[in-house]
């Protein structure tokens, strides 16, 4: 998890990882905002942008065309769920380096789709779930899915809630545009019959389907790992402003004893200074 | 007498007619200034203050109770799929004032969060010094009332 930890407290307030998301910033602020823009209900983020484009050739996705292949799947369930690359050669906000960095490598995801989200046999880590103490936070989606029926992988089952609801949620201002003003046109029109983005602002070399499993897996894993991030975040926000508080009365405690004795010091200091020289020097030490 | 009547001023810790023998007055501990290192990285202090005003000052920029209390989550209204030919210029108009008005939020509360953030560093700094000070201050209350038993096992109490 090298670059999710962005506002590491202990043992140095800041990590250098904030210095780099300030670097990012504009990229940071932009695409970062656009993220945050997208309320909690929403289920898509276009992702596409932020894809180096010379990333999409052959073998971009690869890994999930070659499901199938045990390597994969122990890959997959590994554990390195997170943030399977620590390097990550493409701009973009910090969060979003881990789950592409496993798709770089990829091949070009096929168009073919079609309009039911069809669950392949994937090897899909369930992500383990934190107690989720924020729930308000939680988008409905997403409790809503955790009640449904076991048998179906956790992710799967997000995976079909996102795919009804898809259409429902295109908002009107999705995902971050390389200008700050959105033009009219927008490309996440979604015809049923399944085609592709044509018109992309900003993008358009690539292609993408998005009612492809491929994609909404990925979008899936996407989204979990955003909350998941930002659940951490939200955390370790509460745990410092708790510090601060806490710390700040220890402070406050420790001042009035530092007073106190000082007061007390200086007390017996005025008393030996006042004693007859003569018999007490010997006693005396340091004190007087 | 003169000796007697000081230690029972200070036996009794209240003050007496006498200026010269009073205890000295109490210091408001919130002045107490224990000399603390603290060098926070210029870069986080970068991220913690506004270009317009001062720099980012840990020491002095205390946090309410108010303002350190977790923000209540409002409600966002759901997002409503709006088709492209209701988005007219009014429409755009609003997104663009309602995606400053984010951005802003957000910058606003990350710079809040990073000056939180570095205040707790100082605070535990701040902290350590103070735990410091008290214990050099009790050391030195021990010797100083061991010279004192000291001396009144010579000369008798005083």
């Amino acid at each position: 998890m090298e670059q999710a930890n962005l506002y590491e407290v202990a043992p140095r307030p800041l990590m250098t990882s904030l210095v780099q998301s300030q670097q990012n910033a504009y990229t940071y602020k932009d695409t970062a905002g656009d993220l945050s823009e997208i309320c909690e209900n929403e289920n898509s983020i276009d992702i596409s942008a932020y894809i180096d484009p010379s990333a999409f050739n052959d073998e971009f996705l690869a890994d999930l065309f070659h499901n199938s292949s045990k390597q994969e799947k122990l890959k997959l369930a590994s554990g390195d769920y997170e943030y399977p690359h620590g390097a990550n050669g493409t701009p973009g906000p910090p969060q979003m380096y881990g789950c592409l960095n496993a798709y770089m490598d990829s091949s070009k995801l096929e168009p073919i789709y079609d309009s039911q989200a069809r669950m392949r046999p994937v090897a899909i880590k369930q992500e383990p779930r934190e107690e989720d103490e924020l729930g308000h936070s939680m988008p409905p989606t997403y409790h809503h899915s955790q009640h449904h029926a076991p048998h179906l992988s956790y992710l799967q089952h997000q995976i079909a809630h996102c795919a009804q609801t898809t259409m429902h949620l295109q908002p009107g201002h999705p995902t971050p545009p390389p200008t700050p003003v959105p033009s009219p046109h927008h490309q996440h029109s979604h015809l049923p019959g399944g085609s592709m983005k044509m018109g992309d602002r900003g993008k358009s070399k690539k292609q993408i389907d998005k009612n492809s499993t491929e994609y909404r897996l990925r979008r899936e894993r996407n989204n979990i790992a955003v909350r998941k991030s930002r659940d951490k975040a939200k955390m370790r926000n509460v745990e410092t402003q708790q510090k601060v508080i806490e710390l700040s009365a220890d402070n406050e405690r420790l001042r009035k004893r530092v007073e106190h004795l000082t007061r007390e010091l200086e007390t017996l200091r005025g008393i030996f200074r006042q004693l007859p020289d003569g018999s007490f020097v010997k006693a005396m030490g340091n004190c007087a | 007498m003169f000796l007697f009547s000081i230690l029972i001023d200070f036996l009794r810790l209240s003050p007496s007619g006498h200026p010269s023998r009073d205890t000295p007055s109490p210091i408001d501990p919130d002045t107490i200034q224990v000399p603390v290192r603290y060098e926070p990285d210029p870069a986080d202090l970068a991220l913690s203050s506004v270009p317009g005003q001062e720099i980012f000052d840990p020491r002095k920029r205390k946090f309410s109770a108010e303002e350190l209390k977790p923000q209540p989550m409002i409600k966002k209204a759901r997002k409503v799929f709006i088709p492209e030919d209701l988005k007219d210029d009014r429409y755009w108009a609003r997104r663009r004032k309602n995606n400053i008005a984010a951005k802003r939020s957000r910058d606003a509360r990350r710079l809040k969060e990073n000056q939180i953030a570095i205040r707790a560093g100082f605070l535990e700094k701040e902290n350590a010094a103070l735990r410091q000070e008290v214990a050099d201050l009790r050391k030195e209350l021990g010797r100083c009332k061991n010279v004192l038993a000291k001396y009144e096992a010579r000369h008798g109490p005083l």
